[in-house]
């Protein structure tokens, strides 16, 4: 490597990082679920296509360093906008954002850098000499180094402003030294200007009405405490948690489901407010286990309390352990409990939906003493539960139903299931008898709450209604997470997603068919090989996805890996790119890598069944695309290389969004993680089969 | 041409075209009639104390057979019901239940009052006016919980069956009810003057959204303009927000502001003020002038009633509302 | 026919069988007559 290769690595250092850092924040302006990320990626890749296939066009010197030049001015205007979202819709504090919107304002916020960071690649090949394979070798070694320096270095550490500040000053630089022109240095007081503008700006619009108190970053999302009078406020990435002071939601929270069970002894706790642990420590019990990912949520809270309430939570019997509370349940090593309260969000998220399967029912069932139960709420209704409600909360109930042998159910103001191999009484009358023999001071709380909640006649209601869904919620399926995402689409008006996610079955005829067609299009020689960079394109993301979403699945919160993993995969393929380079019968080589593709993803559930593998599937689907990018472009050998390098690039970024697009928004949550590996092996195996058939054609 | 319709139902007056669907997704202009969609059809059918309506001064300790179908006025972003009041009639799993099977029903469950609740009955009009005359007969009374977005007429005409309304006053500002709801304020006080006008027992709940309609002084201008216009005897319902629907990440509301807005209230005059929901002494009735308890509540339910024939037993005063 | 025709037939015969669907709504059922309403013209 020489000083020449130097800013092709920058380039791909920067963009991986501020494509993080624009993730980040759409995500939290936009209280996002995973749709978002989909969203985000798929914008990002098209912008970034459309530059690339633009990029040749330009020719003049110094084009690439007046590319860096464009970069450093876009990258904080960029997060700035997106800060101004809010307020630029006149969305009010607490409401969510239409999904048009998002989708809109996701495109807008992201064009002109999009643009500019396309155009650049192109650029770095004519740079380069037209060498396309040793610029995507440099771009994916610098994207490794950035997405491991995101990860291992700067989540949870750096504050948004500050990164695009640095990607704004290092670009500057770049330009610098490419264009060796010193009068170019002052331009640097920009990015600092913009740096303490930014921040001003952006919290003194987004919160109308409420005062941020505090702002940090974990690395689990963006945390911010507001306040509205007394009551401090936690959100986490733009989404409500909960509030401190309130006692009426903590009692609920505690001594429904302590009344629900005959003697709570042993009782594990997952996620929520800290200050719902004072409430269940008023009892006389041997131990409580609360379980919360995010340890600086649990300081933070902790925070808030005054201090007489954080001395009674310095509590022998209680235990804090900050971590995946799936991961907790999987290593449990004979501890037992009589009751599992789960204090979560409802599965609008593949993260949250974890937490709703049968597998992990299965996990909290090991972990219960006879006669344990879990409870659990969901959002309510009033009056009438929907139809998405009923297959989202049903969906729930069957899982529920699988496992154990009795489920109980509340009426549907309350939305509580309550699971158990034994039997689980919510008479009203042996509720308040239990409450009031532990003799338990309240505040708000009061046992007539038991005839509201578990009412005859409403939890009959409920109950019917609820068994007419069908759906179970599965780690490798998650029901509820698809009827919930209808739900929220359906609440947002967006009618069309919502009749999408409905017609799934239509859809996926119509993917495959309009498939087929395009396969049948392509039948020449050069259009294949496009085709096959498309495809791979497609695959490669769409695989990635898989393995990002099999991973939340298994393992947890995905953002404390995803830099990481997305690293890998980049230096698999600078290491497919570079192994590649020399080869001169290409077209072997991409059926080859095709085959090895096809192979590979049949065999991935394998590789799901340790945390290491993740890695390695992420590094061989890079590697195999590598290969294949880089022996599709020798055999693509046109007159104008640099022409070729352009499109070429626009059709392997077309391929990855709609890989990350489709995969990540109807794929997985639509159809599970099985059946879209049987998607993407179909759609490899056409691709080798016209490789296959055009093998023998002449040019 | 000649096919179009005028709807003068609630105050958004919708000029409907020939197949047009009104803004309230349940009332269609078919070959220049205007027909309801929901007639008979009821999505939500339930059992409920009388409290959870709520009514607090309206035959306590009863229960109410409670009817709604889908559909609504307004789309306001905070609704509990949205499942229902912002859906298609023919999205919604609807019961076949005319007129005079409700009575039959309200008659079998041992309800003395029907109510037209859950979503906005005034779009459902014609089948709880149908409903009301006939449960009259039968000497069921007939109460509605509503948004109070109805034009004069209809609801003059209403008034002729109706015993109560509970009126939801979302907020007292034009601001509120465009961004929020997506109607306006002016109606609604004009209704709760004219069901006030034709003898309707009233009472009114009043949502308190943190940022949005949480300012006291506005709160207290509207109690004022309440004790001024419908007297100091209408019961009010201050209720604590909860995220819901498009406010999901909004928090709920401070239970110091729903202090505030109580004692604002009866600084403003108001005799019967209530916080919904919470366990608190504001749950209670007490007496406007010995200050007895006169009526014990927890939560819904009731738990001693020192009220006969209307008056307090202790001091023998009568008490504003519908006893028996 | 050729490559063009056969797609222009099958994205159009798509977007037909996306209408018939609401065309199928209102036809059934006997409604109610609304009260409070007049013509407009």
């Amino acid at each position: 490597m020489n000083m020449r290769s130097l800013p092709v690595i920058i380039m791909g250092i920067t963009s991986i990082l501020i494509q993080i850092t624009a993730l980040r924040q759409l995500m939290s302006v936009f209280s996002g679920n995973e749709l978002d990320i989909g969203i985000t990626l798929s914008v990002w890749l098209t912008a970034v296509g459309i530059g690339s296939y633009a990029g040749h066009r330009f020719r003049q010197r110094n084009a690439l360093a007046f590319s860096f030049i464009a970069v450093a001015l876009l990258s904080q205007p960029t997060i700035l906008f997106i800060n101004l979202i809010r307020p630029l819709l006149s969305i009010e504090f607490g409401e969510t954002i239409p999904l048009l919107n998002t989708v809109f304002f996701t495109v807008i916020s992201l064009l002109p850098l999009c643009i500019v960071i396309g155009l650049q690649f192109p650029l770095a090949v004519s740079y380069l000499g037209g060498n396309a394979a040793k610029a995507y070798g440099l771009e994916a070694i610098g994207a490794f180094s950035g997405g491991a320096l995101f990860t291992f270095l700067l989540s949870g550490r750096v504050t948004p402003s500050t990164i695009s500040m640095a990607v704004s000053l290092i670009n500057f630089a770049a330009a610098v030294f490419l264009i060796r022109k010193k009068y170019l240095i002052p331009l640097l007081i920009i990015p600092a200007i913009f740096y303490f503008g930014t921040e001003k700006v952006a919290s003194a619009v987004r919160w109308k009405g409420a005062e941020l108190i505090l702002k940090t970053e974990s690395r689990y999302g963006e945390i911010e405490v507001l306040k509205l009078r007394e009551q401090s406020n936690l959100y986490s990435s733009g989404k409500f948690f909960f509030s401190y002071p309130d006692r009426q939601s903590e009692e609920m929270r505690a001594h429904i489901p302590m009344s629900v069970s005959a003697s709570p002894s042993d009782i594990l706790i997952i996620g929520g407010s800290v200050s719902v642990l004072g409430e269940f420590l008023k009892y006389d019990l041997n131990s409580i286990d609360f379980v919360e990912i995010d340890p600086k949520i649990i300081d933070i809270s902790m925070g808030l309390l005054p201090a007489g309430d954080r001395q009674k939570l310095n509590d022998r019997r209680l235990r804090i352990i900050a971590t995946d509370a799936r991961k907790f349940t999987k290593g449990l090593k004979g501890r037992r409990y009589d009751l599992i309260v789960l204090n979560l969000s409802e599965p609008s998220t593949a993260n949250t939906n974890r937490f709703y399967t049968v597998e992990f029912f299965r996990e909290a069932k090991a972990g219960m003493k006879d006669g344990g139960e879990i409870f659990l709420s969901l959002p309510p209704s009033f009056g009438y539960i929907g139809k998405r409600m009923q297959m989202a909360n049903g969906s729930v109930y069957n899982s529920l139903k699988k496992v154990f042998r009795n489920v109980e159910l509340s009426s549907e103001e309350y939305g509580i299931m309550i699971a158990s191999e034994n039997g689980i009484s919510t008479d009203p009358a042996v509720l308040e008898k239990r409450f009031s023999e532990r003799g338990i001071k309240t505040q708000y709380f009061h046992p007539y709450i038991f005839h509201d909640a578990f009412a005859g006649l409403k939890k009959k209601m409920v109950r019917e209604r609820l068994e007419k869904a069908a759906a179970i919620n599965t780690d490798k399926r998650p029901a509820a997470y698809l009827y919930n995402l209808m739900l929220w689409a359906e609440m947002q008006g967006s009618a069309v997603l919502a009749a999408l996610l409905e017609h799934k079955n239509i859809f996926a005829f119509a993917a495959i068919f309009l498939l087929a067609l395009s396969a049948a299009a392509l039948w020449k020689k050069k259009e294949t090989a496009y085709f096959s960079v498309f495809s791979t394109g497609f695959s490669s993301m769409a695989f990635s996805m898989i393995i990002l979403l099999a991973y939340q699945a298994s393992y947890g919160y995905v953002y404390e890996m995803i830099g990481m993993i997305t690293a890998v995969f980049m230096l698999g393929v600078a290491a497919g790119a570079h192994i590649s380079r020399t080869f001169r019968k290409a077209l072997p080589w991409m059926m080859f890598s095709e085959a090895l593709t096809v192979m590979l993803l049949l065999a991935s559930p394998l590789f799901f069944m340790r945390e290491s593998l993740f890695y390695a599937l992420s590094l061989i689907n890079g590697l195999l695309a590598g290969i294949e990018f880089s022996a599709a472009n020798i055999f693509l050998k046109e007159k104008d290389r640099i022409m070729a390098a352009g499109r070429f690039y626009a059709f392997d970024l077309a391929g990855s969004f709609l890989g990350a697009f489709t995969c990540s928004i109807f794929l997985v949550p639509l159809f599970g993680i099985q059946n879209t590996i049987a998607f993407v092996v179909l759609i490899k195996a056409i691709t080798l089969a016209l490789l296959f058939s055009i093998r023998h054609e002449k040019n | 041409m000649g096919k179009k319709v005028q709807c003068d139902l609630c105050p958004t007056e919708c000029v409907l075209e020939d197949y047009q669907v009104g803004g309230c997704r349940v009332r269609i202009n078919k070959g220049g009639t205007l027909y309801s969609l929901v007639y008979g059809k009821p999505c939500a059918v339930a059992v409920d104390p009388i409290e959870k309506k709520p009514f607090f001064h309206f035959l306590p300790a009863t229960t109410a057979f409670s009817i709604a179908t889908a559909g609504c006025v307004l789309g306001c972003k905070f609704c509990q019901n949205w499942q229902i009041s912002q859906a298609d009639p023919e999205d919604t799993d609807n019961l076949d239940l005319p007129p005079d099977d409700v009575v039959r029903q309200a008659i079998f469950y041992n309800c003395r009052t029907i109510t037209y609740t859950y979503t906005e009955p005034t779009v459902f009009y014609e089948y709880m006016y149908d409903t009301a005359k006939i449960a009259r007969r039968f000497n069921i009374k007939n109460t509605m919980h509503t948004c109070g977005y109805i034009n004069e007429k209809p609801l003059r005409e209403l008034s002729k069956f109706m015993d109560a309304a509970d009126v939801d006053l979302k907020a007292f500002t034009e601001d509120f009810y465009s961004r929020i709801c997506g109607g306006r304020l002016k109606p609604v006080l004009d209704a709760l003057v004219v069901l006030r006008e034709e003898g309707v027992w009233l009472e009114i709940t009043n949502l308190i959204i943190s940022t949005l309609n949480d300012d006291i002084k506005k709160i207290r201008e509207m109690c004022s303009w309440i004790v001024k216009n419908l007297g100091p005897d209408v019961p009010i319902h201050f209720s604590r927000f909860f995220p819901n629907y498009k406010l999901k990440d909004l928090p709920p509301t401070p239970m110091e502001t729903m202090k505030n807005a109580r004692s604002a209230a009866m600084d403003a005059g108001m005799r019967y003020v209530y916080l919904g929901n919470m366990r608190s002494e504001a749950e209670n009735t007490y007496c406007h002038r010995c200050k007895n308890l006169i009526i014990e509540r927890h939560g819904y339910f009731v738990k001693q009633n020192n009220i006969s024939n209307g008056r307090c037993r202790f001091c023998n005063t009568s008490i504003p509302g519908v006893w028996s | 026919m050729t490559r063009r025709d056969f797609i222009r037939f099958f994205v159009f015969g798509g977007f037909l069988s996306l209408f018939r669907k609401k065309a199928a709504a209102f036809t059934k059922q006997e409604l109610k007559k609304a009260m409070f309403w007049r013509k407009t013209g």
